[in-house]
């Protein structure tokens, strides 16, 4: 008579108990597939009647409960997947008699307390993975013991203490993944007999010491990550034998000492990061060498020196990062050769002259960051002349004359920071339709012409900020009807006519300075409906009558200031129904009247101004409740 | 075998993370948004890919591009303060008035030794005064009224000769108001609505956590 030996139900949206399976019917399986179906509760005892089971595929359910201790009466089995469900507990004592297991994955669970020491009998065992769990204690020394372990993964749990040198033992250990736990000191030396190891990730705990020479000797390495510790020392690449290494990460620690000439061994180097690290010394120039290179980011360490040329051989670099270091001379013109690039950091340092015209030839470039640096000149007209520009900061320099033209034709700019440069020319022909634009800033420059955006094209605008700069015209409707604006920060330019009223709509907007202009009429009482309005500057305009009283309503203001305009009328008392906690001034304008005493609500405000006015009558009594004030001027 | 497969495609996913590139300001900054619920988008623009937070919506920086002000009162957020916040070396000005902040007040808040301004009021902000707070030598502002706070008003906020306002009205703190340092200068509106406070401490003559 047959006997059943397989049962596979995977991924048939099967529901129930686990328990009321039958399973004493089942004594002759080999293999039992229940994975990828909804089954919930405990792995009971009646699953010992499985004496032959070599395969339990139970993973990606609902189980819970603990891992039932008869579950060490499955002698023959080989396989264990029970990864994906809610099991808690710890895997029991009894499991030591599963000599025969080859694969044991319990990832994605609640497992508990600590990695138990019966895998240290397990010589088959060739994969082990735990990840992801709440397990805790150390890892045990008689983890050496499973001389077979190919593949070990015991990431994003909370297991502490050092690695045991014991794992000298594991020369068949190819993945050892130990990411994301509390694992403390030194990365043991014997890491270095570990011959077979392709990938070693170690990212996220608290390893200190220096990374082990003897990593050297690793001629598999191919992946390496140690980012986000508390590894000190130097880089030390001994030897040529590192030669398989691809994807490396030291970013996140407290390496010192320069970046090593003999990083040119490693020839097949793809992804390397060092950022965030204490590194000095000069990029060496052997970087060139590294062909296969396609992200290489060193920012915020201490590198000194300049670009070595022999930068432009990477043909196939995508990421370039080297912001915040203190990097100088100029910028190479071989850095127009890389003609992959994507993403180009090289804010925060000290790079001067002029920026080379072959940078026009990266066609791929997304991502600008000159920030900040001694750079001066013309840009040449059609940098990244691919019009793929997302992003572009080219603030703090010297830059001179207009904005290039590629700029106006980059239709997926998101972020525009030009701020302190020397920019000149009409801004009006110096953008165009930019629809997913979020943030511009052009302050502090020579730009002058009208603010005419062509209707609905930067619709997206969140930040719009060109202080300082020769801006004529009318403040248009098209600036005002922007739906996402939060910031309107323009003063200091020549803009005149009328606030317009239509402002009134621009329910998110929370900053507002239109100082230092020629505006003139009156303020809209729409201004009233800015329910989001923390800061008003109109001060230093040509305003005239009075303060809308609708201005009450704009509940959230925090600091008003009209200063130097032609303001008449009283001064609008109903002022302090508002919390402003910062400032309030209305001085030089020709408010008249008595100083409303409702002002003394005000007793978080800082600094009350309404000097230079032609105000009469006496201070009110209450104002000596304003206890908050530091700067109070009346005169 | 599907088991090989499926652990490098999803520690692909762990090992790739949200690519903070931010200072050590914005990533506190970025530490504690990712606690709060924030239904408005306040803090949408708060983005841990920028190299400094200096630009995000409601924090405003210095010259040195150290973060000096934190705005976000009366945004509708909810969620715990952090320790973090501790880590904004240069803050002056802490406003999260008017929101849902629950939890307790981190002592670490106690080290921010530039600060000027503490805003806390009209939160669910449970847990007593942190004694810490006696380090804030330049603070003017300090408003934790509206709250629920519990415990006594910390005899070391005495020290704090620049405090100009003190607010702890409609709490529920114990114990006597402290009479040394600017205390005398405050009004009895700063601690009103607390009906465990027993009035001002008698000093030597009773402990002054009497009735906590």
């Amino acid at each position: 008579m047959a006997t059943i030996t397989k049962v596979q139900l995977g991924q048939l949206e099967l529901q129930g108990k686990l328990e009321t399976l039958n399973f004493s019917a089942l004594s002759s399986l080999r293999v039992l597939n229940l994975s990828d179906n909804n089954f919930h509760g405990p792995i009971s005892e009646a699953i010992s009647a499985l004496s032959k089971l070599n395969i339990l595929y139970f993973s990606t359910n609902s189980l819970t409960g603990i891992i039932h201790s008869k579950v060490g009466n499955l002698t023959r089995l080989m396989t264990l997947m029970l990864f994906e469900n809610q099991i808690s507990g710890s895997i029991p004592p009894s499991s030591e008699k599963l000599m025969n297991l080859n694969l044991v994955d319990i990832f994605m669970n609640f497992l508990v307390s600590s990695i138990p020491l019966v895998f240290g009998n397990m010589t088959k065992l060739n994969f082990l993975y735990l990840w992801r769990n709440n397990l805790t204690g150390s890892i045990p020394h008689e983890i050496g013991n499973m001389v077979n372990l190919k593949e070990l993964d015991i990431s994003g749990n909370n297991i502490i203490g050092s690695i045991p040198s014991n794992i000298v033992k594991l020369t068949e250990l190819k993945y050892l993944s130990l990411f994301v736990n509390q694992l403390y000191g030194s990365i043991p030396s014997e890491i270095g007999n570990l011959v077979n190891l392709k990938d070693f990730e170690i990212s996220t705990n608290q390893i200190t010491g220096p990374i082990p020479q003897s990593i050297g000797n690793l001629a598999m390495l191919e992946i390496y990550y140690l980012d986000n510790n508390n590894v000190n020392g130097a880089i030390l690449i001994k030897g040529g034998n590192l030669v398989n290494l691809r994807d490396f990460d030291l970013s996140d620690n407290q390496i010192t000492g320069p970046i090593p000439h003999n990083i040119a061994n490693l020839s097949k180097l793809k992804t390397f990061y060092l950022n965030n690290n204490n590194i000095n010394g000069p990029i060496p120039s052997e970087i060139g060498n590294l062909v296969n290179m396609r992200t290489f980011v060193i920012s915020s360490n201490q590198i000194t020196g300049s670009i070595p040329h022999d930068i432009g051989n990477l043909s196939k670099h995508e990421t370039f990062g080297l912001n915040q270091n203190n990097i100088n001379g100029f910028i190479p013109p071989s850095l127009g050769s890389l003609k992959s690039i994507t993403k180009l950091t090289l804010a925060y340092n000290h790079l001067s002259g002029l920026l080379p015209t072959e940078m026009a030839n990266l066609a791929s470039l997304n991502y600008l960051d000159l920030f900040s640096n001694n750079l001066f000149g013309n840009l040449p007209p059609d940098l990244a002349k691919g019009s793929m520009l997302l992003y572009l900061a080219l603030g703090y320099n010297n830059f001179q004359g207009p904005i290039p033209i590629s700029v106006k034709n980059s239709t997926k700019l998101v972020r525009v920071r030009l701020k302190r440069n020397q920019f000149t020319g009409d801004i009006s022909q110096s953008f165009g339709i930019h629809p997913h634009l979020g943030y511009i800033d052009l302050s502090f420059h020579r730009l002058y012409g009208t603010l005419s955006p062509s209707r609905g094209s930067c619709l997206n605008i969140t930040s719009l900020k060109i202080l300082y700069n020769r801006i004529s015209g009318k403040i248009p409707l098209e600036i005002v009807q922007l739906p996402k604006l939060h910031q309107l920060d323009i003063p200091s330019n020549n803009l005149a006519g009328k606030i317009p009223k239509e402002l009134g709509k621009l329910s998110y907007l929370y900053l507002l300075n239109m100082s230092n202009n020629h505006l003139s009429r009156i303020i809209p009482p729409e201004i009233g409906d800015l329910s989001s309005l923390e800061a008003l500057d109109l001060s230093s305009n040509n305003l005239s009558g009075k303060i809308p009283m609708q201005l009450q309503n704009c509940t959230k203001l925090n600091s008003l200031k009209l200063r130097s305009n032609e303001l008449s009328g009283d001064i609008l008392s109903q002022l302090g129904n508002l919390n402003m906690h910062e400032v309030l001034d209305l001085s030089d304008n020709l408010f008249t009247g008595e100083i409303p005493p409702q002002l003394s609500k005000l007793m978080d405000l800082q600094e009350l101004n309404l000097s230079h006015n032609e105000l009469v009558g006496h201070i009110p009594n209450s104002f000596q409740f304003m206890i908050g004030l530091t700067l109070l001027d009346l005169s | 075998m599907a088991s090989l497969l499926l652990p490098s495609l999803l520690l692909l996913l762990l090992a790739a993370p949200l690519a903070i590139s931010t200072n050590s300001e914005g990533e506190a900054l970025h530490a504690l948004r990712t606690r709060l619920s924030d239904p408005r988008g306040v803090l949408q623009s708060w983005d841990p890919t920028l190299v400094n937070p200096c630009t995000w919506f409601h924090v405003t920086c210095d010259n040195h591009n150290h973060v000096i002000r934190v705005d976000l009162g009366n945004s509708n957020i909810s969620g715990p303060l952090g320790p973090e916040l501790a880590q904004l070396k240069h803050l002056q000005y802490l406003e999260l008035y008017k929101n849902n902040f629950e939890g307790t007040i981190p002592e670490e808040l106690g080290d921010l030794k530039n600060l000027v301004s503490i805003d806390l009021y009209d939160n669910n902000l449970h847990g007593s005064i942190p004694k810490s707070f006696g380090k804030l030598k330049t603070l003017r502002f300090m408003r934790l009224n509206n709250n629920k706070l519990t415990g006594s008003i910390p005899r070391e906020l005495a020290k704090l000769s620049n405090l100009k306002v003190f607010d702890v009205s409609n709490n529920d703190l114990c114990g006597t108001i402290p009479v040394d340092g600017p205390f005398p200068t405050f009004s009895f509106q700063s601690f009103e609505n607390n009906s465990r406070l027993n009035g001002p401490e008698l000093q030597g003559l009773v402990a002054y956590d009497f009735g906590c």
